[in-house]
């Protein structure tokens, strides 16, 4: 008797979504203030000649800004969906944790106290993302019997910590660089993404993306009881602990290039979901090739929609806040 | 063989369990009969390792099994908790995959062998026309034969079962006790079982424990039982009761 899988199905959807990723992709980068056609970007990737300024837009600025979107949308995807499976919680997002807090204070801290260069930023903002997680775990160990709530706790002390001190730099920041600044980085935007920093944040995503992949499905287990996953042979504190870290290198490497992109942590799982009906690891890529998607297409909006460029955050915010509505029906 | 020895455990410093001795043997059930706080839980805790104990040990086949990895002890003993904590949509026969867990290398994944034994157990529990639907939207019963499913997938020696009974209704009730009772003699498993019903330890269990205030009050056969010796035991435990006789076995009423 053979029975059709399920998995099979999943492939399916997937195939499905990396033909509707690489479409949008290519629509993208063909739009913006430079218009560069499709028969131009076919000619490019098949190494035939183009005029130089083509080229240097292509490969310099619009290829490295619509890659980049693709990996905040499947990396904030996935990294939010492992978070709502080991926290047993479908509405978690990578703040659970004090990632986005502590991420938003290294950004104020070299946008108020330092010199406020790009890089500078980017290099803190990852910073502080990981010492926010790194504090969070090491905050648990002062009780005894850690579960989920220990962890959320304690992610709820770092971000409240960091806030405070986001607010002390904020008042005394001069408003109109360093607060304009700062405020316009927890918006996230695209716009300074550049092949150098591209480049420079990948090694950190892709060993956060190959960590979850190889845990995937310990990741599984995780998101039943913790009783249950310890006699299943888990153990569970420490598998929780490197999932963790292997999430947070995804959020801050894709955070302190965007900055903060609200939502998209809950949008593209919850899709996946409604489309397969499990919560395995095929799922969550499938998540992330939707997060990735939305993300290319709010970007591309971000920069055409306008003059001048708009935060990614307020589209994404418009997309997620009636699915979150939406949600609401579903989730008893 | 499963053998507890001298097992003492409890929480921030308050001892729940003490002086805990029992012996089980293969084919046979368990019964581990208590009020609510008594310990019950505390000792299946020290059992499947999640609560380290103050001293004491475990032993099984002459191995200590509280000194063993977390992987190695659960291919020795599985647990069925009271309930399920599944939150997300899963395919039923992956619900059953999930018991596969100590059997793989670390970072290894279900292969399609495991998938195939899977499916055989879905056979067995006549559940196999299931497999692909969604756990969550099943009965209660069925949940809890497919919880079963996993445990048999784990495969362990010796299988404890928490209150597997207290989400049920009369008839699932004892159609998942016989279940269990069918592996634990067909494949000659060590089953401990805590339960709040003491008819149903009375009907199917071969022995049973008392936990009366963190110790064990009284352990017997269910065997050739003396009524006036059980009528005293289960009137300490839950009040006057009597025990009446009905086809071969006894029966509590109050």
């Amino acid at each position: 008797m053979i029975k059709k899988s399920s998995n099979n199905n999943t492939y399916v959807q997937i195939y499905i979504g990396l033909l509707v990723m690489v479409i949008s992709l290519i629509i993208s980068i063909s739009i913006g203030r430079y218009p560069i056609s499709i028969k131009e970007i076919a000619k490019i990737v098949l190494g035939k000649e183009v005029s130089e300024l083509t080229q240097r837009v292509f490969l310099t600025l619009r290829l490295p800004r619509t890659l980049m979107a693709l990996l905040a949308g499947a990396g904030l995807s996935i990294s939010g969906s492992v978070y709502q499976t080991i926290f047993k919680n479908p509405l978690a997002t990578p703040d659970i944790i004090g990632i986005s807090s502590g991420a938003n204070l290294g950004a104020a801290v070299a946008i108020g106290l330092l010199s406020g260069r790009p890089i500078t930023v980017a290099i803190l903002a990852f910073i502080g993302g990981l010492l926010a997680v790194f504090g969070a775990l090491g905050l648990t160990r002062i009780t005894k019997n850690i579960g989920v709530t220990t962890f959320i706790l304690a992610g709820i002390v770092i971000g409240s910590i960091s806030q405070g001190l986001i607010m002390l730099i904020k008042f005394t920041a001069d408003p109109e660089r360093q607060l304009a600044s700062i405020e316009y980085w927890s918006m996230g935007s695209l716009a300074s993404v550049t092949d150098s920093k591209l480049l420079s944040i990948l090694p950190f995503f892709l060993l956060g993306i190959m960590g979850l992949y190889l845990l995937r499905w310990k990741i599984n287990i995780l998101s039943l009881s913790d009783q249950e996953g310890s006699s299943l042979g888990i153990r569970v504190n420490r598998i929780r602990i490197s999932v963790i870290i292997s999430a947070t290198l995804v959020v801050a490497s894709v955070v302190s290039v965007t900055g903060l992109i609200s939502f998209i942590g809950l949008i593209g799982p919850h899709i996946a979901r409604i489309i397969t009906k499990k919560n395995d690891f095929n799922t969550a890529i499938l998540g992330g090739i939707s997060g990735a998607i939305i993300i290319i297409i709010a970007d591309t909006l971000a920069r055409s929609l306008s003059s001048s460029e708009i935060p990614i955050s307020i589209l994404t915010t418009f997309i997620g806040a009636p699915f979150l509505a939406y949600l609401m029906r579903k989730i008893r | 063989m499963l053998r507890i020895e001298d097992i003492c455990a409890g929480y921030n410093g308050r001892t729940v369990i003490e002086d805990i001795n029992f012996v089980c043997r293969p084919g046979e059930l368990t019964a581990v009969l208590g009020l609510n706080g008594t310990g019950k839980t505390t000792l299946l805790n020290v059992l499947c390792g999640l609560l380290k104990p103050k001293k004491g040990k475990v032993i099984v086949n002459g191995h200590d099994i509280l000194k063993i990895s977390e992987r190695e002890r659960a291919r020795n003993i599985s647990l069925m908790p009271q309930r399920h904590s599944i939150i997300y949509d899963t395919k039923v026969i992956d619900v059953v995959l999930t018991g596969i867990t100590p059997h793989l290398a670390f970072f290894e994944t279900p292969s399609k062998t495991h998938k195939e034994a899977a499916e055989d157990i879905l056979r067995m529990l006549k559940m196999e026309q299931y497999s692909e639907k969604n756990f969550l939207e099943l009965s209660e019963g069925q949940k809890q034969l497919i919880i079963f499913g996993r445990t048999l997938l784990q495969n362990s020696e010796i299988m404890l079962f928490d209150e597997p009974d207290s989400s049920l209704d009369y008839r699932n009730k004892h159609m998942l006790i016989d279940k269990i009772k069918d592996v634990l003699s067909s494949d000659q498993k060590i089953g401990l079982v805590t339960l709040h019903d003491p008819n149903l330890a009375l009907c199917y269990c071969d022995n049973i424990i008392i936990i009366w205030e963190g110790t064990i009050y009284a352990k017997f056969p269910t065997k050739d039982l003396d009524v006036s010796y059980i009528n005293r035991i289960f009137s300490k435990l839950l009040g006057n009761v009597s025990i009446l006789c009905h086809k071969d076995k006894y029966v509590i009423a109050r």
